[in-house]
């Protein structure tokens, strides 16, 4: 075991166990905050098929919004004019809110499965986009001049340099996007639903069963780590040569 | 007199009179307001070394991407082989820069063959005597023993030396040098030079001319068959040095440090 995973999780261990020993010692309600202990001790089998519902709503939205992102980019960068009349567009829907929208989504779409993959596109694709963009254009000057001594044409200045040279820009914005996935689908899911760790998480507190409550928020933080950890075991095998930083 | 024309021998890459390869007359370069170069005249020769030796930022770089058809002259006539640059079809002409800008995806080997693949269009695949060639090339350059390593695995010297191969593989009639070496250490751009000048003198490359753009004047001497001393921006030709010596050159001889003396004279702002 590596001392940067030893350390990180030795303090996690600790905090667990401070959180436990508070809650027994200064008896606090469990529908105010329930021990760990009794957190795990109530799992149930249950919960994985509302983890079920909410990943597969959050990769398949993070997955349509990956190939539309990447899509849109190349236009983007390939065609000036595109990029000039839609880039604020895109940048208006960006700074709005999911939240504000996500109504609006299940009226259209219904309390299923769709309203909620759209919530999870529409807010994981801007940062896609706007990275890809910036990595499509990241080719410093000589680069381009190098292609054009070369007479190479813009297929294959897209194909043999702005491609692969956005792909770390890609990368980065995937594991950005990742974690706003899932925020997407939960969000979708208090609107409007009858499945998932949103729809969860809304009832139990309603009932004041607080256990499931933080099940629920453990559990979307696990679907939000595999994704990310994923994407790193990937990033580091395609985009080998590189590794922006995510923040 | 041409000699070809009466049938006799000729050692194409030696210098002849008749045969301008670049020629350049009262060119001027312009960005924008800003006189970046010019006017400047002067002629390449088939066969030659010649050296464009100018102060930082005097627009010598300016010039040689003109020669290279990547940016325009604002006024003037430039031509390679008779024809204006970046439509010249019959003369190929290769620019290396002062940074190696290896694709870092690619080993050294594959972006050696990258002007191959380039020219292959939109197949992309080359052929068997196409990878012969650049396994040639990686030899020439010493790179033998990282023809599948990755440029982050590489020196700084070991990059410019695979950029040098890839600017050959693509076979250009003209050679252009944008302070090829500049950024290294003075061991490694020596070597690299000699490296550059074995390869020149060996007749194993379609080479006809080269061009090189540098600051350092013992660097041009060591070098070329010809000064072309530049003046600070815009860049206006001060002085032609020839160097007639024979290679190896010897810092340590009169000769030498006699027309290195001169060239200083010539390149001292007045």
């Amino acid at each position: 075991m590596t001392r940067a995973f030893v350390v990180p999780f030795s303090f996690f261990v600790g905090l667990v166990i401070v959180w436990q020993v508070f809650v027994v010692a200064a008896a606090i309600p469990e529908y105010l905050l329930p021990s760990p202990l009794v957190i795990v001790g109530t799992l149930d089998k249950s919960l994985l098929t509302e983890i079920g519902y909410t990943a597969g709503e959050a990769l398949c939205g993070f997955a349509i919004a990956g190939v539309l992102a990447f899509t849109g980019a190349i236009l983007f960068v390939r065609f000036r004019t595109i990029e000039q009349g839609l880039f604020p567009i895109a940048i208006t829907l960006k700074t709005t809110p999911i939240v504000a929208i996500a109504p609006l989504l299940v009226l259209w779409l219904g309390t299923g499965w769709w309203s909620k993959v759209a919530a999870a596109a529409l807010i994981s694709f801007f940062p896609v986009l706007v990275n890809t963009v910036k990595g499509l254009k990241a080719p410093e000057a000589d680069f381009q001049d190098l292609f054009r001594t070369m007479r190479a044409d813009q297929f294959q200045v897209f194909r043999k340099l702005r491609v692969p040279y956005c792909l770390p820009y890609f990368f980065s914005a995937l594991k950005i996007s990742s974690s706003l996935a899932i925020v997407g689908a939960i969000v979708g899911e208090f609107v409007g639903a009858e499945h998932g760790l949103g729809y969860l998480i809304v009832i139990s507190s309603a009932h004041l069963e607080t256990p499931a409550v933080f099940q629920a928020i453990g559990a979307a933080a696990l679907i939000g780590i595999s994704m990310f950890y994923t994407l790193e075991f990937f990033e580091k095998r395609i985009v080998f040569w590189i590794q922006l930083e995510t923040e | 007199m041409n000699l070809r024309a009466v049938g006799l021998p000729v050692d194409s890459r030696a210098p002849q009179p008749d045969a301008g390869l670049v020629l350049a007359d009262n060119v001027i370069i312009r960005f924008g307001d800003v006189d970046a170069a010019g006017p400047i005249s002067f002629s390449v020769m088939s066969g030659e070394f010649i050296s464009l030796l100018g102060p930082s930022g005097c627009g010598k770089s300016s010039l040689l991407r003109a020669i290279a058809g990547l940016i325009p002259i604002a006024s003037g006539r430039l031509s390679i082989a008779g024809q204006p640059p970046g439509e010249a079809a019959a003369m190929r002409v290769g620019l290396m820069f002062q940074k190696p800008l290896l694709l870092p995806w690619r080993t050294t080997l594959q972006n050696i063959v990258l002007p191959a693949e380039i020219a292959t269009g939109s197949s992309g695949a080359i052929d068997r005597s196409e990878r012969s060639q650049a396994l040639e090339l990686v030899r020439m350059v010493g790179l033998s023993e990282f023809a599948d390593a990755y440029p982050h695995q590489l020196s700084g010297g070991m990059q410019q030396r695979a950029a040098l191969a890839r600017t050959l593989m693509s076979d250009p009639d003209i050679l252009l040098l944008d302070e090829p070496f500049g950024a290294l250490d003075e061991f490694t751009r020596e070597a690299l030079n000699e490296k550059l000048l074995s390869i020149w003198k060996s007749g194993a490359t379609r080479l006809k001319a080269v061009i090189m753009v540098t600051h350092s004047i013992p660097e041009a001497v060591a070098m070329s068959d010809r000064i072309l001393v530049l003046s600070s921006r815009p860049a206006r030709l001060l002085e032609v040095v020839p160097v007639r010596l024979s290679h190896p050159r010897d810092p340590a001889n009169a000769d030498f440090a006699r027309i290195l003396g001169v060239t200083r004279a010539a390149a001292r702002p007045s």
